[in-house]
Parts: C-alpha cells; sequence; structure tokens
C-alpha cells in the first residue's frame, strides 16, 4: 500500500506491518532529509504533494514492483509538509522470498516514485533564499542522450548559450504556456515560472499545460511538473506568488531575461520599470482579441521605453484583458511562441528583431504593421533611474489577520463604504478586480483615513 | 491643410469601426489630431496612455503633424 503522511514517520510500526512468515528477505530503503545540495547548506525541507494523483501513480508502482518481482508484501510512504534534518522523507519496505527480488524491487520503487510522482520540494538553506528544486535526477531514468534532444536545433542556435541562460516567465497565462514550452524544448537551462493564480475550468481553452482535472491545483506547479516531463534536462524554478513593488527585485535579479506574458497594464509597468532598474532584457506582449503586439525592451540601448514618449500611465479600468473582451488560445499561442523564438534569439546573439520594432497583428486579417522603436534622448526610465513606488495599502487575503475587516464593495456605492471612515478597525476593501478599491483606498488614505486597504487582484482572486 | 492616413487597432478599430481612414486635418500636433479624433469616434481612453507612431516610428504627441503622414494611435493592450 502506497500512502501520503504529513507526520513523522514511525519505521518500526511500518517494518512490523510487512511481517510475513513466506518471506525469506525485506529490503527496506529510507529517504532522508541530508543537510546539504548543489554546495549549499539545507535547514529543511518542504514537500508538496498533488495527493490524488500521487496516491494513484504509487499504488501503481507498488503494483508493478509486485508483479515483476514476486513480492510477498510492499509498503510505502511519502512525506509532505515541512521536514527537519535527518527525518525520512520516504520510507520503502518490500519482502520476497529470496533476496535478489527484495533488493530489486525496492530499488525499482524508489527510482519510480523519483520519476513519476507528483511531488515537489523545496528547500531552505541556510545562507540563501528558499527555492524549489527539480531533480535533476529524473534524467537518468531518460536513457537519451542530452546532445540527441537539441541534433536538429544546432545548426541555427548555440546550445551552450541555451544552457547557460536564465529566464524568467511571469504569468503561466495563454502567452506564459507557449512561451514556457518553447523554452523548455529548446533547453534553456534555467526556467523560472511565476504566477499566484490556480488553475480555473476557464484558463484550459489556451492554457495546453493545464487539463480538467488539474483545476484548483497551483498554475506554477503543474506547469514546473509538466515542462520537466518534455524537458528533464533543465531546471525549473517556481514563484507562486504576485509579482509587487516589494517582491520584484529579489526575484528578477537571479534572471538574466524576463518575458512578460501577464495580462494587465499595473503589472507590465512594473515589469517593465523593474528590467529597466535593474538593467535586465524584456521581451513583453499583449493580446486584445484577435490582435496581438510584441517588443523587446533593452536598457541602455537606442531603442527606447514606454516612457520615452508619453507619461503613460496604466490603469485597468480603463482596459479590458482576456476576461471582458475574449481570446482565443490560437492566438495567445502564436504570441507566446514568438516571445520565446525572439529570447532565443536574444540569447544566442544579444539582439533580436522586435528590438528595433514593435510588431503588431491581427491574427484575423494576417495583416500586421512593425513600428520603429525609438528613444527620447532624455528619457531618465532608459537611463535606469526608476523609482519603484511600494503601496503597502495593497493587501493579499492571506495578509488580512484578524485586525482587519474585509468589506465587499461590489454592490456597495462610495457613500456607503465613507461610513467607514470612522472605524478604528483595518478595512480591506474587496471590488471586483481591486482596480476600484485600490482608487477608494488612495482616496481615503489621502484624506487621512490611513486605516484603509485595498485587496489585491479583488474577488476575481478569491 | 495636411492629409493624413490613420490606421486603427484593438480598441480603437472597434470604436472607430473602421481599420483605416485617410483625413484632412488642420491640427499641429499628434496630440491634438487625437483629441480630434477622439471627439468624432467616441475613443474615450485618456491621452497619456497612448503611443502615437508616424510613419512606422514612434513618436511624441507634442510632435509636428506630418503631411502625408501614416498615423497609428495605439492604445495599451493587456490580455493575455
Amino acid at each position: 500500500m502506497f500512502s501520503i503522511s504529513s507526520e513523522n514517520l514511525d519505521r518500526d510500526d511500518l517494518h512490523t506491518k510487512l511481517s510475513n512468515d513466506k518471506a525469506g528477505a525485506i529490503v527496506v530503503f529510507e529517504g532522508w532529509v541530508r543537510d546539504h545540495n548543489e554546495g549549499k547548506t539545507v535547514s529543511s525541507l518542504e514537500y508538496q504533494v498533488y495527493k490524488e494523483l500521487a496516491l494513484k501513480e504509487g499504488e501503481k508502482i507498488l503494483q508493478e514492483a509486485r508483479e515483476k518481482f514476486n513480492l510477498h508484501g510492499v509498503l510505502s510512504v511519502h512525506r509532505e509538509g515541512h521536514l527537519k534534518l535527518g527525518e525520512i522523507a520516504i520510507w520503502i519496505g518490500a519482502t520476497a522470498s529470496h533476496r535478489d527480488d527484495a533488493f530489486k524491487a525496492t530499488r525499482y520503487i524508489i527510482d519510480e516514485i523519483k520519476h513519476r510522482l507528483p511531488v515537489w520540494k523545496k528547500e531552505h538553506y541556510v545562507d540563501h533564499k528558499a527555492d524549489w528544486v527539480f531533480c535533476r535526477h529524473h534524467s537518468h531514468h531518460v536513457h537519451f542522450e542530452e546532445a540527441d534532444f537539441y541534433k536538429k536545433q544546432v545548426k541555427i542556435v548555440d546550445q551552450n548559450k541555451l544552457k547557460n541562460a536564465k529566464v524568467l516567465v511571469i504569468g503561466a497565462g495563454g502567452l506564459g504556456h507557449p512561451a514556457l514550452m518553447a523554452l523548455a524544448s529548446a533547453g534553456v537551462g534555467t526556467i523560472g515560472i511565476m504566477d499566484f493564480d490556480k488553475i480555473d475550468i476557464t484558463n484550459i481553452h489556451r492554457q495546453p499545460l493545464f487539463s480538467p482535472n488539474l483545476v484548483g491545483e497551483k498554475k506554477t506547479v503543474i506547469a514546473a511538473v509538466r515542462l520537466q516531463e518534455l524537458n528533464p534536462f533543465i531546471q525549473i524554478n517556481t514563484h507562486q506568488t504576485r509579482l509587487d513593488a516589494g517582491n520584484g527585485e529579489e526575484i528578477l535579479r537571479d534572471y538574466e531575461l524576463i518575458l512578460d506574458c501577464t495580462d494587465n497594464m499595473q503589472t507590465k509597468f512594473l515589469i517593465h520599470d523593474l528590467c529597466f532598474k535593474l538593467r535586465l532584457p524584456l521581451i513583453s506582449a499583449s493580446v486584445y482579441k484577435e490582435e496581438g503586439q510584441i517588443r523587446t525592451f533593452k536598457s541602455g540601448s537606442d531603442e527606447g521605453c514606454l516612457r520615452c514618449h508619453s507619461k503613460m500611465t496604466p490603469d485597468d479600468s480603463l482596459l479590458g484583458n482576456c476576461n471582458d473582451f475574449g481570446v482565443l488560445g490560437a492566438t495567445t499561442q502564436v504570441l507566446g511562441s514568438l516571445q520565446a523564438s525572439e529570447a532565443i534569439h536574444f540569447l544566442n546573439e544579444g539582439k533580436n528583431a522586435t528590438l528595433a520594432k514593435t510588431l503588431f497583428m491581427n491574427l484575423k486579417t494576417l495583416c500586421q504593421i512593425q513600428v520603429k522603436n525609438t528613444k527620447h534622448p532624455e528619457c531618465s526610465v532608459c537611463q535606469g533611474q526608476v523609482e519603484i513606488k511600494i503601496n503597502d495599502f495593497e493587501v493579499g487575503i492571506e495578509e488580512c489577520d484578524g485586525s482587519f475587516m474585509v468589506l465587499d464593495i461590489r454592490e456597495l456605492d462610495d457613500e456607503h463604504i465613507h461610513q467607514f471612515t470612522s472605524s478604528d478597525k483595518k478595512i480591506a476593501l474587496c471590488c471586483h478586480r481591486g482596480v476600484r478599491s485600490k482608487k477608494l483606498a488612495e482616496t481615503f488614505r489621502a484624506s487621512g483615513h490611513q486605516q484603509f486597504y485595498s485587496l489585491k487582484g479583488g474577488a476575481a482572486h478569491l | 491643410m495636411k492629409t493624413i492616413k490613420v490606421h486603427y487597432f484593438a480598441l480603437f478599430r472597434d470604436q472607430a469601426k473602421c481599420e483605416e481612414e485617410t483625413l484632412e486635418v488642420n491640427c499641429h500636433t499628434y496630440g491634438e489630431l487625437y483629441l480630434e479624433l477622439s471627439k468624432r469616434h467616441g475613443f474615450d481612453l485618456p491621452q497619456e496612455m497612448i503611443q502615437v507612431a508616424a510613419n512606422d516610428e514612434f513618436t511624441s504627441m507634442k510632435a509636428a503633424v506630418l503631411n502625408g503622414a501614416k498615423i497609428v494611435f495605439i492604445p495599451p493592450v493587456a490580455g493575455g
């Protein structure tokens, strides 16, 4: 029997369960939490398990071992949650009439579990920030040469440049999926996936890494698993969080190229400004119905930025996103693939076509225009002088503890909300998408009512 | 009088109900032209959010309208 446990494992108890007079041997394998990995000192571990699938797959593996190696009994438990150094992460025991079968079966089970089970490991380090790690050891299972993987593309690109590259894709949605798939398949050595959201049934028509049985799961985690299946030779990092002015720099600075695959203006401008501040190249795309646009930004280049010619200010309430205007998967897939293609050329040559020109294309009429990117000589953003404003009055639902009152303002007009200016409690305003609540919180705060906060993303993200 | 050709994309195309039009105008800057077109077609995005390209190059709303120019007002789009 295969099971997942959030409690410390009792090895004696497990051992006893396998007692069997027919058996001439038991082989037990224990995986432990060790104190180091790839040169870093590990302080603890966290396992996240996609339980429904892991239980089914685990049971299947044990059944396979049972048949292959004539076992009398077999038992395995995988831990989930937070584990301290020295704790048992996985326990496997197999009994057989003869030792050879028991040895082979245990080896088979641990290899298959490592390879097939949807289990993710986050390592907490002493001197580094914690990160999700995906065992490269999975690739032991792939009986292919890495070089053969890329045989059909090395005449076009320098594979080493791709292998050494670190690319962050922000937004695991309609644009993010095709971009991620193409980058992973091409062998970009380190890929970061950033998204705060969980899979919704309305995502799936344009997000091919997801399927209906995964609704409710974390987007980054599932995307990472699928990509690792596509290419076992690469490293994938997940950042299951919303990008904001507070966490942006720390996350982005670990990468050398950023792909903006997000769907709202506020985030797009934040990414744009962060990239100029950190001097990171950025490939940005957006879609409106069957139209799309793509542009590459590079700080220090002569091709300018979004703020060169106008004081553009994002305001999502004036624009639509995919929820409002409708979108086809075929459209986002073209634009997302283009982002990946531009990223690969950029990594290979340090430049690409959309650095010089913004491409606008209509996937219905197949009309396209290219507009030459130009720079304003005195633009301060282009020179890296960007102030990233941290607004601490936008809060996530997880930050709303007992000192907060969450106020649903979707059906309330401004006058009603004004009554709460006399409240002693902190008030997190919640509207549809976090746009109106943000404006209101700003207005109230400007007139001295510091108890007002805005719920990030609004009800749409609850 | 200057003769110009304006191309519309995304939101603007929906609001103007055409992909392009040729116009005779008297305005000096692209900003003024945008205001004129806003009245004509009901564009409701504030000027600060729009980019403008003349003859396939990004330029400033304050720049002078060139006779014979191909002009594109580019609304920000955010979908993905």
